[in-house]
């Protein structure tokens, strides 16, 4: 459960960061619409399983939004519409707020 | 003068083709989740590669036999053979992952899906190969491969702890995820060891017609190349263990977060010089392991071989590259995710490093072949350890690959 927690927020962490490059223009649409809808897809799986196990409920509907998000993310992306993605960005980090477990930063000695 | 150009020649060549796909994903994922903590790995892998690299080198240059000509000669056919298959394998899947990662640089840069790349990126390879000349492949495709030191300017750029760096050279014992540890502990070390490369090189000083002249050449460029590849491959884990792993970004086992390294640092720059830094190194190494998939058969056999005769000169070599290719880039065609295939070939390389390094511990202590340059302490040390390394990496990749492998 642990570690499908911890997948789920890399994902999450994914979509954020490439939105973030998206909505500055770092990143050709292309790629972010690809990328966010394989992340969507490993975000829809997480939300499965983690559906299947002892996980919080809380955490379970928070692994259901950022699964929306992604999606509502894509969308955005494809529609060159960048407010929705901000939007969708925003709801990612909300959402990932709830996750349990959630921050996995690992501690980089600096 | 002369010498020294050639030296500098050889440095360029080999930093720039120091990094292929296995080398940028194992060390993007293992700075991603572990931090700096696996740095270690990748000195300990670039310490054995410029071990075997020298010795493959002063094979060459004293007796006139690449490795593979040297293990069939000294044990025989029937006790070349297994090390033979074993290669073949190993490379196959390497190539495989390599065409993968072109793909992938291809896909990234035009958004058409990656099966699509995999024939015309083995098409243009082969062609390469068939029309090309040694010096072609082996100079123009690494030097072009030095866009990858991108990698070491953005590592400089984030200011990194150094100090922590250093530290993390030493080995230590993981804190988290144990299994996936020592699984990335293994792919870096297949990463780092690749029996194509030591046998390519050996092949390689064939092609120059190397002598015993070549001696401090090869040590330099060896030692030196090697070194300063090995720079690169940290510089990939140092900048995934601050780009990647400081976002929450800790499991990498997606090939569309891999851009995410340098696009944080560079802007749209950052996203150019990903996919042309994995394009050109994928493309330099598959160019390189078909080659080398050619050598070890054409001189398993005692085909005629060369990359700089005509293909109608050395039919069979040519077949083997041409035969090779269009096979390994058949799985990315079919839709094989290439990240997962690069995780398993390096884990797979690790596992078949004895059967490609035993010789080496027969071929240069006889006399036979490398007359007074036969292996010192130190380098005879060093093949124990690899031996060593090599057979503990056998035994544990496998269930590694079941307990820790993504």
């Amino acid at each position: 459960v642990e570690q499908q927690s911890r997948a789920t927020a890399s994902a999450a962490n994914t979509a954020i960061v490439l939105l973030d490059a998206w909505i500055a223009g770092d990143a050709p649409s292309h790629y972010a619409a690809s990328a966010l809808q394989s992340m969507g897809e490993t975000l829809s799986e997480s939300t499965r399983r983690l559906s299947e196990t002892q996980f919080p409920e809380t955490g379970k509907r928070a692994a259901t939004d950022l699964a929306a998000a992604a999606k509502a993310a894509e969308t955005a992306v494809k529609n060159d519409n960048r407010p929705k993605a901000a939007e969708a960005r925003d709801e990612l980090r909300e959402a990932l707020a709830r996750l349990p477990a959630a921050d996995t930063t690992p501690q980089v000695p600096n | 003068l002369k010498k020294l150009l050639e030296i500098s020649l050889g440095v360029v060549t080999s930093v720039g083709g120091f990094l292929e796909v296995g080398s940028m994903v194992t060390a993007a994922q293992a700075g991603a989740l572990f931090g700096y903590q696996l740095v270690w790995a990748i000195v300990l892998g670039t310490i054995c590669i410029i071990f075997l690299v020298e010795m493959a080198g002063r094979f060459a240059a004293v007796s006139g036999h690449t490795i593979a000509d040297g293990i069939r000669e000294r044990f025989g056919f029937s006790a070349f053979l297994w090390p033979l298959l074993a290669t073949l394998l190993v490379n196959f899947l390497v190539l495989s992952a390599e065409i993968g990662g072109v793909s992938i640089a291809g896909e990234l840069a035009t958004g058409i899906s990656f099966q699509w790349w995999a024939l015309p990126v083995a098409f243009v390879a082969w062609l390469l190969l068939w029309k090309g000349t040694f010096g072609l492949i082996e100079k123009g495709v690494s030097i072009l491969g030095l866009v990858t030191l991108c990698f070491v300017v953005a590592a400089v750029m984030l200011k990194p702890g150094w100090k922590q760096v250093a530290i993390a050279a030493v080995p230590s014992l993981p804190h988290h995820d144990a299994a996936s540890y020592w699984f990335m502990v293994v792919s870096i070390l297949g990463a780092s060891i690749s029996p194509y490369l030591f046998m390519f090189y050996s092949s390689g000083a064939i092609e120059d017609r190397w002598d015993e002249s070549y001696l401090g050449t090869n040590r330099a460029i060896a030692g030196l190349g090697m070194t300063f590849g090995g720079t690169i491959s940290v510089s990939v884990l140092i900048v995934a263990a601050l780009v990647l792993g400081a976002h929450g970004i800790s499991q990498v086992d997606d090939y569309h977060q891999l851009p995410l390294t340098l696009i944080p640092i560079f802007g749209f720059w950052g996203f150019v010089l990903f996919v042309g830094s994995l394009g050109i190194a994928c493309f330099g190494a598959t160019v390189e392991i078909a080659l080398q998939q050619a050598y070890l058969v054409a001189q398993g056999f005692g085909w005629t071989w060369g990359e700089d005769r005509k293909p109608r000169e050395d039919p069979g070599f040519s077949m083997v590259y041409t035969v090779s290719i269009f096979m390994a880039a058949i799985p990315i065609a079919l839709g094989l995710d290439p990240l997962k295939l690069t995780v398993l070939s390096m884990a797979l390389t690790a596992a078949s490093l004895p059967l490609a390094v035993v010789p080496f511990l027969f071929l240069l202590n006889d006399k036979r072949y490398v007359g007074d340059h036969t292996n010192g302490v130190i380098s005879n040390a060093a093949v124990i350890l690899i031996i060593t390394l090599g057979f503990v990496l056998a035994v544990v990749t496998i269930p590694l690959q079941l307990f820790g492998g993504s």
